[in-house]
């Protein structure tokens, strides 16, 4: 009880300060598991919380900081960052940074002036890619604000601090420097391991298992949740749900477990199990568009039309703009278009394909890495016979993430339909890899 | 069974046991078998006929048993002609049945018996024969369209054994009754003051019209929770209704005690029978809710008439007044009344109650699916959707199959526009119980929030079919219908429906919008009428009536039904404690008050009225247009020409609002011209 209370005090304050900080997704996701510990668990965590309130109240932050706070809620980046900038230590006062050592305001102030002007420039960076490329265009263009950010971060404090450390990772990962960014990535988790976005970033680099065990990693809980979401995107399905068993010992109400572990038996294609977990979880929140994109394709694949339809409506209910969502109206007109050719207690099916298609562009337009869009985009490609651009979706999934059997199988059958059984067959095996 | 020499009657008798036991047991073609060859054995002994026939009743060879009970003469016994009547009641040879059980006078056969009940009240052990007797016969009569005759019977039935749920079920569900009937039936049961739960339940699902008063109340004492006097008088009583029941489940078997030719087990399986082939029965409750929701899309279906508009306008009298409140009136539908005044049910109710009812503690049924369904009900009649949707999810979570709970369920669905929630659920249904009449009506509600009303017409009719006393269906059918201007198939299906639920008002109600609606004003107020004596809280027939008076010209008359109208809106709101003012479903008639009131000369109250239409719906171009219409009457041109601005601002194209304000914009600067005059004359 003691450990789930120290726990609690933990999430408590990591919540506080990744709000603080503006990594809004990791702080969700530290609530999520903080909501999940066993209901005693906040009985013994008032004092540690009291101290951790105190000392907040001795060192408020500055109103300069509150104000650039405010803007970078509202996704005004640049103005936030210039706001900070007389707060923030800039890289020519690294050593008066220095002094004033990891946390507290200065360093608070540098990270999220650094974190402003990165995600300013990925703001500009997805405008440009709109405006240069049509949807299927290759036209890459980077972050122009990598190389102030980089100046910015080159100072003592974000050698230490864990934020900091964070944020060099992500601009490594930009510049390409894969070795690097593991190495600041997992130093910045093992410095403050309740930062979600941290691992996630480091999850990212993991093309193997191996690379996963040379990682230098700390003796904490959120290294077990860590290596099963690594399981999971790795595809070792089985030790990924043992791992997750640990986790779930510890925070036995958090729906993050239980997604991961709807997830896991998704891909183990052990549908009974993940629709259970994915139907508990919509009960229990039924406006969760997270991993819902799985349990449409679940249903999809059991057919249960009046379930998608719902679960369809449902988010398009919530909120429409987000990939997840286009990706589950994609797949209910899709499944429509089929239903159609059955039955057709709806009438009017024409063309239903086509909005299926134009759902999964939507869902990519809105998030361009979102492979399995891009896979089902391939699908509906292949059902409307138009092969190269199916070839063309399943080559983009692949790119995302080479890991995905069903992309590189699709690309393997879109081949076959072309009748080039050679090209058919070296996809094929890639998909067995 | 080494020892062949058991003596026949030993093996008969072992024989019996077994059948019985496989009955009880769901074995039915063992039973068969066996109780083919004791017959044999026993050389047809009426006990062991009765026994195969029974066995041939719950293995569904119907004909097999009426024929088998009518080759050996064996009709004598009134078990025996009860068990065959059942047989060709379930192969639909309703005539037959009448021919076995031997017609009589409703009243009679209850003044004859009467000492029956007693004893069987007084046992509290099973439900009289004779009173399942006559519930058979209201059937045939019923099946055979003989509605008055069935309502005697199932009355007689009642009056036999009040325990006899399911001749209630059939008066309430098919609205054989109006709601004053059911009411003094229920309060002339011959319940003792032990019973006085079961009395409360009888009333509380009763027809919800006139019951302000009590009805919260009896709902209040069924669901508190027990004292220990009322929970040993519930107890006692529905321990029998228990034994019944699980003996119902387990077709008779468990009656076994009463041996081969099972005296007391006879009625049981019957009652099962009777169950498993009106699965229906209990759903068709609450027409009331089920419709209505006509749609604003008459506002566009209705197109707006500029040539009698200003004609009208020039005139003083917008012919579009009546129009605007006739096509919102259909909005609001009918609510099933709050009501006011219904001070007057309350008194009979208290002094009729059994024993004086005063019972300190309540029921402890709060969280039986019956309370709940009554409760859902009453709170979808007095509006509250919202709360009655709620109310009904979590009953329908916990037992998804609690067939009373559907109607309000869905009735509040549509009305909350929860189309969604409707899907999900009609899928399942249809899935599930294809051959229900509740299912295919969920998926025309479906449609009806969809606004796809062909389809919902399809599916409502399907219900229809599937089962004629649908009520609910037969009402959507008629909204559905109307929803699309199509008056004369709508009438037709209102009409159906007022002629299958006598108790009713919504068809008739119905019907008087058609005519109204086809400018047929005579037919139209007798039917409003009708349906006023049949519910006289409805807001809705107090709104319809004075649109109606409205449009003959009796404004005074218009304006006193508007303003019941709207008090009964109020009472209902002021209950349902949500907002004031009863809701955007008084919108209308406040908007109809106006013009009545404008008609009158009465201009601060017509412009009171509109203000609070308002407030309501305050984007309404047409509201805005009749205030600045009293305005300008009544002389105030300036602020007119505002309120013109307003009306023509969120609608440009309104062409009564463009003529008017040149008129106005005229008349103002007549009168600035007029007091310059003045001014410079001086």
């Amino acid at each position: 009880m003691a450990d789930a209370a120290a726990r609690f005090a933990e999430l408590s304050a990591a919540a506080a300060e990744l709000t603080d900080r503006g990594l809004t997704a990791a702080a969700k996701w530290a609530t999520e598991m903080l909501c999940g510990l066993p209901p005693g668990a906040a009985a013994g965590a008032a004092e540690l919380l009291a101290v951790d309130a105190a000392a907040r109240a001795a060192d408020p932050d500055p109103p300069t900081l509150l104000l650039a706070r405010a803007c970078f809620s509202d996704r005004e980046y640049a103005r936030a960052a210039h706001l900070l900038a007389h707060l923030a230590p800039g890289p020519h006062s690294g050593a008066l940074g220095g002094k004033a050592a990891a946390a507290g305001a200065p360093a608070k102030a540098l990270f999220l002036r650094a974190y402003s002007l990165y995600l300013a420039g990925e703001q500009r960076r997805e405008a440009d890619r709109v405006q240069k490329s049509g949807l299927l265009g290759a036209a890459q263009s980077a972050n122009p604000q990598l190389g102030a950010v980089e100046a910015l971060l080159d100072c003592r404090t974000a050698e230490v601090d864990p934020f900091c450390l964070y944020l060099r990772g992500l601009v490594a990962v930009d510049r390409g420097r894969d070795d690097d960014a593991r190495r600041l990535l997992s130093a910045s988790a093992s410095a403050y391991p309740c930062n979600w976005a941290a691992w996630q970033a480091l999850l990212a680099l993991c093309p193997d298992l191996d690379t996963l065990g040379a990682l230098p990693l700390p003796a904490h809980w959120a290294r077990d949740a860590f290596l099963a979401a690594a399981c999971l995107e790795l595809q070792h399905n089985a030790e990924a749900l043992s791992r997750l068993q640990v986790v779930n010992q510890l925070f036995p109400g958090s729906d993050w477990v239980t997604a991961a572990a709807a997830a896991a038996h998704y891909s183990m294609r052990n549908f009974e199990e993940a629709q259970r977990l994915y139907e508990d979880l919509l009960a229990r929140d039924p406006h969760r568009i997270e991993g819902m994109d799985a349990y449409s394709n679940i249903l999809y694949v059991k057919e249960a039309f009046a379930a998608l339809s719902h679960l369809a409506h449902r988010v398009a209910a919530s909120d429409r703009y987000r990939p997840e969502s286009c990706c589950i109206i994609g797949n209910y007109y899709s499944l429509k278009a089929r239903a159609g050719a059955i039955c057709c207690p709806f009438g009017g099916f024409a063309g239903q394909h086509e909005r299926a298609v134009e759902y999964f562009r939507r869902a990519l337009r809105l998030s361009r890495r979102y492979q399995s869009a891009w896979t089902l985009m391939g699908h509906e490609y292949v059902e409307l016979k138009n092969a190269p651009a199916a070839i063309d979706a399943y080559r983009q999934a692949i790119e995302v993430s080479p890991r995905d059997y069903r992309a590189w199988y699709g690309l393997g059958q879109t081949y076959e339909l072309l009748g080039m059984p050679y090209y058919a067959l070296h996809y094929y095996r890639r998909g067995i890899d | 069974m080494g020892a062949p020499a058991a003596g026949p009657a030993a093996h008969a008798a072992s024989l019996r046991a077994l059948v019985q036991d496989c009955i009880a047991k769901h074995l039915y073609g063992t039973a068969v078998f066996f109780a083919d060859k004791l017959v044999s054995l026993t050389d047809y002994g009426a006990g062991d006929v009765f026994l195969l026939a029974q066995t041939y009743y719950v293995s569904h060879q119907f004909r097999r048993a009426a024929m088998l009970l009518r080759q050996h003469g064996l009709m004598e016994d009134v078990r025996f002609r009860y068990l065959a009547a059942k047989c060709f009641a379930e192969v639909g040879e309703w005539d037959e049945v009448l021919a076995l059980l031997a017609d009589g006078e409703p009243d009679d056969l209850a003044a004859s018996q009467s000492d029956a009940p007693a004893a069987a009240a007084a046992a509290g052990r099973e439900i009289a024969t004779p009173s399942a007797v006559c519930l058979l016969r209201g059937r045939a009569y019923e099946a055979l369209d003989n509605r008055a005759a069935a309502a005697q019977w199932y009355r007689a039935a009642l009056s036999l054994d009040p325990f006899c749920e399911e001749a209630l079920s059939a008066l309430l569900d098919h609205h054989l009754l109006t709601n004053a009937e059911e009411l003094a039936l229920v309060d002339g049961l011959p319940l003792g003051p032990e019973h006085r739960w079961l009395w409360l339940l009888y009333r509380c699902r009763c027809k919800k019209y006139n019951q302000a008063a009590c009805m919260e109340q009896q709902l209040a004492e069924l669901e508190a929770p027990c004292s220990s006097g009322a929970a040993a008088a519930v107890a006692a009583a529905a321990a029998p209704a228990g034994d019944g029941d699980f003996a119902r489940r387990a077709g008779a078997g468990a009656a076994g005690a009463a041996g081969g030719a099972g005296t007391a087990g006879v009625l049981q399986p019957s009652a099962q029978r009777q169950q498993a082939a009106t699965p229906s029965a209990a759903q068709q409750r609450r027409q009331q809710l089920s419709h209505q929701r006509q749609p604003p899309s008459q506002q566009q279906s209705q197109p707006q008439q500029p040539a009698t508009q200003r004609k009208a306008a020039a005139a003083g009298t917008p012919a579009r007044d009546t129009r605007t409140a006739r096509r919102a009136g259909t909005k609001q539908q009918p609510q099933p009344p709050g009501a006011a005044a219904a001070g007057a049910a309350a008194a009979p109710a208290s002094a009729l109650a059994p024993a004086g009812g005063a019972s300190p503690g309540g029921c402890g049924l709060g969280s039986n699916t019956g309370v709940v369904a009554c409760r859902a009900e009453w709170l979808h009649h007095q509006g509250r959707h919202e709360e009655c949707y709620a109310l009904t999810e979590r009953a329908l979570e916990r037992d998804p199959y609690a067939t009373e709970c559907l109607p309000p369920h869905l009735a509040s669905a549509l009305a909350l526009g929860r189309k969604n929630e409707l899907f999900l659920r009609s899928h399942q249904l249809v899935e599930e119980y294809p051959d229900s009449a509740l299912s295919w009506f969920s998926v025309g509600c479906y449609y009806m929030a969809a606004r796809h009303f062909e389809a919902a017409r399809r599916h409502f009719s399907k219900a229809t079919a599937l089962d004629r006393n649908s009520a609910h269906a037969w009402v959507g059918f008629g909204h559905a219908f109307a929803a699309q201007d199509e008056s004369d198939q709508a009438l037709a299906a209102y009409r159906t429906a007022a002629r299958l639920f006598p108790g009713l008002h919504t068809p008739v109600l119905g019907m008087g919008m058609e005519y109204s609606r086809m400018n047929n004003l005579g037919l139209a107020e007798r039917l409003f009428h009708a349906a006023h004596k049949l519910c006289p809280e409805d807001p809705l027939v107090a709104h319809e009536i004075g649109v109606l008076e409205y449009r003959n010209g009796r404004y005074a008359l218009a304006e006193r039904w508007l303003r019941t109208a709207l008090a009964h809106h109020a009472a209902r709101g002021g209950s349902g404690g949500g907002g004031g003012g009863g809701g955007p479903a008084a919108e209308a008639s406040l908007l109809a008050l106006g013009h009545a009131r404008r008609k009158l000369g009465d201009y601060p109250g017509a412009i009171e009225a509109y203000r609070g239409a308002l407030a309501i719906a305050p984007n309404a171009a047409s509201t805005h247009a009749a205030v600045a219409f009293a305005l300008q009457l009544s002389g105030d041109a300036a602020g007119a020409v505002r309120e013109y601005h307003v009306a023509l601002g969120l609608r440009p194209d309104d062409t009564f609002a463009q003529e008017m304000l040149g008129e106005a914009l005229r008349e103002e600067c007549e009168r600035a011209a007029g007091e310059a005059e003045d001014g410079l004359g001086f």
